[in-house]
């Protein structure tokens, strides 16, 4: 029973690693260079190589693993700043894991709905502007008040604490959202949308 | 240690029994056994017969005659007995055993004691299978059915009616009909109040439940421990009787506490006592609380006498040996109605609480009978109760005439002596409550209520410090509280019958040292309900009837308490095989094998899940419905309900409230029966503009009404198909009400109908067959299920498949009607709340593609569309959908 749970939420995490690197890439913050071309879920997908921003990557999604595999990962934002206020932000919303799924065994259906998950993603770029230079990106993740405190207490999450975010600058205020993908599999409801500044 | 450290492999090492020098033998236990054999063979014993050769005994637990007994016997006729049960073990001997144990016993027999007496009597090796005492066997498997031959109908002359005929069929189904007939006379018997009722009756359950002490007992000590808690989490620390008691004392500090005092109260034979309030001319008299009226049973018929005496046959026969059966001093007319409660004037003449009335009777003539009073006892025990609170909250309730209080507090600041405390408080629940009770102090509760013993009856007594071992060491062990038939045997082997006793022997337990606290939090273990009286089924309806009502009185225990359970036990009672099929006492159980079955991993949260879960568990026990005798439901692993959320709640009850006020109104539909079925689960909408859909209607050409009827009937994703086909030439104005089939999730009222004037209301409650929707709510959820599926499904018919069809709209006139737009942009809101965002966004993107080369009516509309959308998506995501704001003409 708790390997099935393990297992969904490894996905989830692999998957999220998979989008981050692309995020990144897709909205061009840092240098194309430092990105490497992979292959994954069939599809080129593209990995940073960067060593400063896959250990804040890996470090979060060790976090993501946490709060998922008990159920209580409820959103995780991919935010960009401009000078300390988000200018726009990923939001992937997790609707539903189940563990107890046996239509789906291969995980062929998974699969092929996060692939279709990663080619929306890049859709998305239409919606967006360029972000300015100065911009910076973060990870954020919304869990239950429960799973936080469980988490801040495991001595193996020490090395890299999670703050609390305050209500004001956790959002932007009323954004524009743009819908990206909505994914319904029986092992996981997911849902993905960008939430940018209203342009005047 | 060093023998893991220096790496010898682990099968080098000897083995425990090695190192004990037992290696040789093959073990301890091994060693032992063949100890135990040696001696049963040595022993001195004059061998008789070889009746049991080749038998190898185990006795496990009680036997009538004991093991002892069995083993020289054994002995005597050439068998063998083994202390422990081994691979050579032919036979278990036992009286009684507990289902698990025989589960894990395997294959080898359980056999009754008597098959050894028997066959030593006759001299011979009888067939051990007519002994056995439970068959290993499934019920579901077959089995070899030795013939018993019922003792009733074989101890009874057969009457000469039947005696032809010789038939065993006729002969039960005759005294089934003889049990209806004393059913008949229990009626008579009972005139006073009312026939008994027996559990096929729907009433019985209330009846049962309203006539039985125990059930009140339990319910009012539980109610009491819950009142307790509750009264505690609500105090504001003031106690109108403590203050009341300061200001008439004045504050006088003159006694020093030391430690705290613990009282105990207790209502004197309270049943009783709450009876003679009434009955004040009673008083002085021996009375008892009883059921029956009198001890002699009106019995002329024959059969029941005979079944009667075998009932009473067969509990002697269970019970173990030496003990002497309650029901051993009675003859067969009797009463067997327990004996609640007895005054003190009864009990000198030897009447105790328990005893059958009959017997009473015997002991003590002139005993008069008080029935039950339900509602006085609930009565005192409240006003006992909120008159103690009046004084301290630290309370623990014990039962409804029981109870601990902490007054170490109220001394303290009354400055009151005990004895002065105690006689105030007893006074003062004398006045209140019209029944005397015994108060004892002590320093703990083993010591309060030991010093109550001492109090009664209608006294106080201070069990001081200093006095506690002398008291204590009067008291025999069996007072103690904790200190049951198993504890007492032991002590008593070992010479302990008092306190005193145990004293001498320095276990500090029971020197009146209890250093628990009071137990003012209480929370429930299990709740549960059984009944075994009055268990008499006819069909298996009536039983499932029952089981269902034994449901709902057990799910509202559950209720009542705010838990939610997790575990849910079925027990039965079962006749057994053997007994009378007529019990001795009316309508009792009689002697029953009982049955037990579990479910846990279950939430119960609802009667519904009780009974669901009671018939699947009945179900697989699959009793005899005629022999059920007593059923009973317990409910363990208790939580406590998770606070409501009434948002959530809301939320979950809504489609039903959809449903109940979803009534079809744009269209006439056609005069199929059918179609105005299905017309009634579209989700179309009253709301203020009833009155012009219902004016317009009126004017529609008989046509349209046929076709839009039938639109209807298809479900609503067909409606623009249908509609748009057919109609092109009609004036959209008129037509479009009949594609809106949206999910609303404005509230929508009936009490709209009330607005309209009577004979259109009268008029489209006919129509639409609202009758039953005024009346009763019909839920249909599955209605409400399909047209969510639909609403998901009709935006893509719109844009991608349908395109065409919105285009037939925009072209049909210059400006869109107001309503359409608002009723599409409802839809459009209830796909934002529901996560359909990707849909949403395509729909906006192609509406304003197709909208940009109308007039700014058309724009207008989609601004207002965009509007009502982006308070769903405010409500669901806290941001707007990103759509265009503008057009090439005006903006939003």
């Amino acid at each position: 029973m708790s390997g099935a749970k393990i297992t969904v939420a490894n996905i989830l995490c692999e998957f999220f690693e998979v989008v981050v690197h692309n995020i990144l890439y897709a909205r061009k913050l840092y240098p194309e260079t430092i990105f490497a071309a992979k292959k994954k879920y069939g599809i080129a997908v593209y990995q940073s190589i960067h060593p400063d921003v896959n250990d804040y990557i890996n470090q979060s999604l060790k976090a993501v693993n946490f709060h998922a595999k008990n159920n209580h990962l409820k959103r995780l934002y991919v935010c960009f700043h401009k000078s300390e206020k988000i200018s726009e932000k990923y939001v992937f919303e997790v609707l539903n894991i189940s563990n107890h799924v046996e239509s789906d065994p291969l995980l062929v259906e998974v699969e092929q709905s996060l692939r279709a998950f990663l080619v929306k993603l890049n859709t998305s770029q239409n919606y967006l502007e360029d972000l300015p230079d100065d911009s910076t990106f973060s990870i954020r993740l919304e869990t239950t008040a429960y799973s936080r405190l469980e988490f801040n207490q495991e001595p193996a999450f020490e090395d890299f604490p999670w703050v609390e975010v305050n209500e004001q600058d956790k959002s932007i205020e009323s954004p524009d959202i743009v819908p990206l993908h909505m994914l319904k599999c029986p092992l996981l409801s997911l849902q993905m949308f960008v939430g940018r500044e209203v342009e005047n | 240690m060093g023998r893991t450290t220096n790496g010898r492999p682990k099968k080098d090492r000897p083995t425990e029994d090695e190192e004990m020098g037992f290696g040789a033998w093959g073990g301890y236990m091994a060693a032992k056994r063949a100890k135990l054999l040696d001696q049963f063979h040595h022993a001195e014993i004059e061998k008789v017969s070889d009746i049991f050769k080749s038998v190898a005994i185990h006795v496990n637990g009680l036997t009538k005659p004991p093991a002892d007994t069995l083993k020289n016997l054994m002995a005597a006729h050439g068998g063998e007995f083994h202390m422990y049960q081994v691979s050579g073990t032919t036979h278990i001997i036992a009286s009684n055993l507990p289902n698990v144990k025989i589960k894990h016993l395997g294959s080898v027999p359980i056999v009754k004691p008597s098959w050894i007496t028997d066959s030593i009597e006759l001299g011979k090796l009888l067939d051990y299978r007519r002994y056995l005492l439970y068959t290993n066997q499934s019920v579901t498997q077959p089995r070899i059915d030795f013939p018993v031959i019922e003792k009733a109908s074989s101890n009874k002359p057969v009457a000469s009616s039947v005696a032809e005929t010789n038939d065993l069929s006729k002969i039960v189904e005759k005294s089934l009909i003889i049990l209806e007939k004393d059913v008949k006379k229990g009626v008579f018997d009972q005139i006073r109040r009312g026939p008994t009722k027996t559990a096929a009756d729907p009433k019985f359950l209330e009846e049962f439940y309203n006539n039985s002490r125990l059930h009140l007992i339990s319910t009012l000590g539980a109610e009491f421990k819950q009142l307790i808690v509750q009264m505690r989490e609500k105090s504001d620390g003031k106690f109108p009787g403590r203050e009341d008691l300061i200001c008439l004392k004045g504050k006088t500090t003159s006694n020093v506490l030391s430690g705290s005092v613990i009282m105990h109260i207790d209502m004197d034979c309270f049943f009783v006592s709450v009876g003679l309030r009434n009955h004040p001319e009673l008083r002085g008299k021996p009375v008892a609380i009883t059921h029956a009226r009198n001890g002699q049973l009106m019995m002329n018929n024959a059969h029941r006498k005979a079944s009667r005496e075998q009932e009473f046959e067969m509990y002697k026969d269970r019970l173990p040996h030496g003990v002497i059966s309650r029901v051993d001093k009675l003859d067969v007319n009797s009463s067997l109605s327990e004996i609640a409660s007895c005054s003190y004037e009864a009990r000198k003449c030897g009447v105790k609480n328990g005893m059958f009335l009959g017997q009473a009777i015997k002991l003590c003539p002139e005993l008069r009978t008080l029935p039950y009073d339900f509602e006085g006892y609930r009565e005192v025990s409240n006003t006992l109760y909120k008159t103690i609170a009046s004084y301290t909250l630290d309370i623990e309730a014990v039962s409804c005439d029981e109870v601990y209080v902490d007054v170490t507090n109220i001394l303290k600041e009354t400055g009151l002596t005990v004895d002065e405390w105690a006689t105030h408080i007893r006074n003062e629940i004398m006045n209140v409550t019209r029944c005397p009770c015994s108060a004892g102090f002590g320093a703990n509760r083993l010591q309060a209520r030991l010093a109550t013993r001492k109090a009664k009856p209608s006294g106080q007594y201070h069990l001081q410090a200093d006095d506690v071992e002398m008291y204590m060491s009067d008291i025999p062990l069996a007072d103690l509280p904790g200190v049951g038939y198993a504890t007492l045997a032991k002590l008593g082997n070992l010479g302990l019958n008092t306190c005193g006793d145990v004293q001498v022997t320095s276990l500090k337990v029971l020197q009146g040292m209890d250093k628990r606290p009071l137990n003012f939090h209480h929370e429930r273990k299990s709740v549960s309900a059984e009944v075994n009286y009055g268990i008499r089924f006819k069909t298996v309806g009536e039983c499932y009837n029952f089981l269902q009502s034994l449901s709902t009185e057990v799910y509202g225990r559950l209720d009542d308490i705010g838990m939610r359970a997790r575990c849910l036990t079925l027990k039965l009672s079962v006749r057994a095989a053997d007994a009378p099929v007529e019990t001795a006492k009316f309508l009792g159980c009689g002697i029953c094998d009982s049955l037990t079955k579990s479910v846990s991993n279950i939430l119960v949260n609802s009667a519904e899940v009780v009974f669901r879960e009671v018939k699947i568990l009945y179900d697989k026990l699959n009793p005899p419905f005629v022999d059920l005798r007593g059923v009973g439901i317990q409910l363990t692993k208790l939580e406590k309900n998770a606070p409501l959320n009434k948002a959530l709640t809301k939320f979950l009850n809504q489609p039903t409230k959809k449903v109940e006020t979803i009534t079809g109104v744009s269209n006439k539909p056609s005069i199929e029966a059918s179609s105005e079925k299905n017309c009634t689960e579209n989700n179309v909408k009253i709301s203020a503009k009833t009155k012009d859909v219902v004016k317009s209607k009126r004017g529609r050409p008989k046509g349209i009404r046929s076709s839009a009827g039938r639109v209807q009937k298809n479900g609503t994703n067909m409606s623009l198909n249908k509609y748009f086909g057919q109609n092109k030439n009609v004036p959209r104005s008129e037509k479009i009400p009949s594609q809106k089939a949206a999910p609303l999730n404005e509230e929508i009222d009936l009490s709209v109908l009330n607005e309209l004037p009577e004979d259109l209301r009268n008029e489209i409650i006919k129509e639409y067959q609202l009758e039953d929707k005024i009346q009763v709510s019909v839920p249909s959820t599955s209605s409400d299920v399909k047209n969510t599926e639909q609403a998901s499904k009709y935006p893509e018919n719109l844009n991608l498949k349908n395109e065409s069809e919105t285009n037939k709209w925009i072209q049909s006139s210059e400006r869109p009607s107001e309503f359409d737009v608002n009723m599409i942009a409802e839809h459009f809101k209830q796909l934002a709340i529901d996560r359909e965002i990707d849909v949403l966004k395509v729909i906006f993107n192609f509406l304003h593609r197709t909208f940009s080369d109308l007039n700014c009516h058309w724009h207008n509309a989609y601004y207002s569309m965009v509007n009502v959308v982006q308070q769903g998506m405010v409500m669901r995501y806290g941001g707007t959908l990103m759509v265009d704001r503008k057009f090439g003409c005006c903006g939003m």
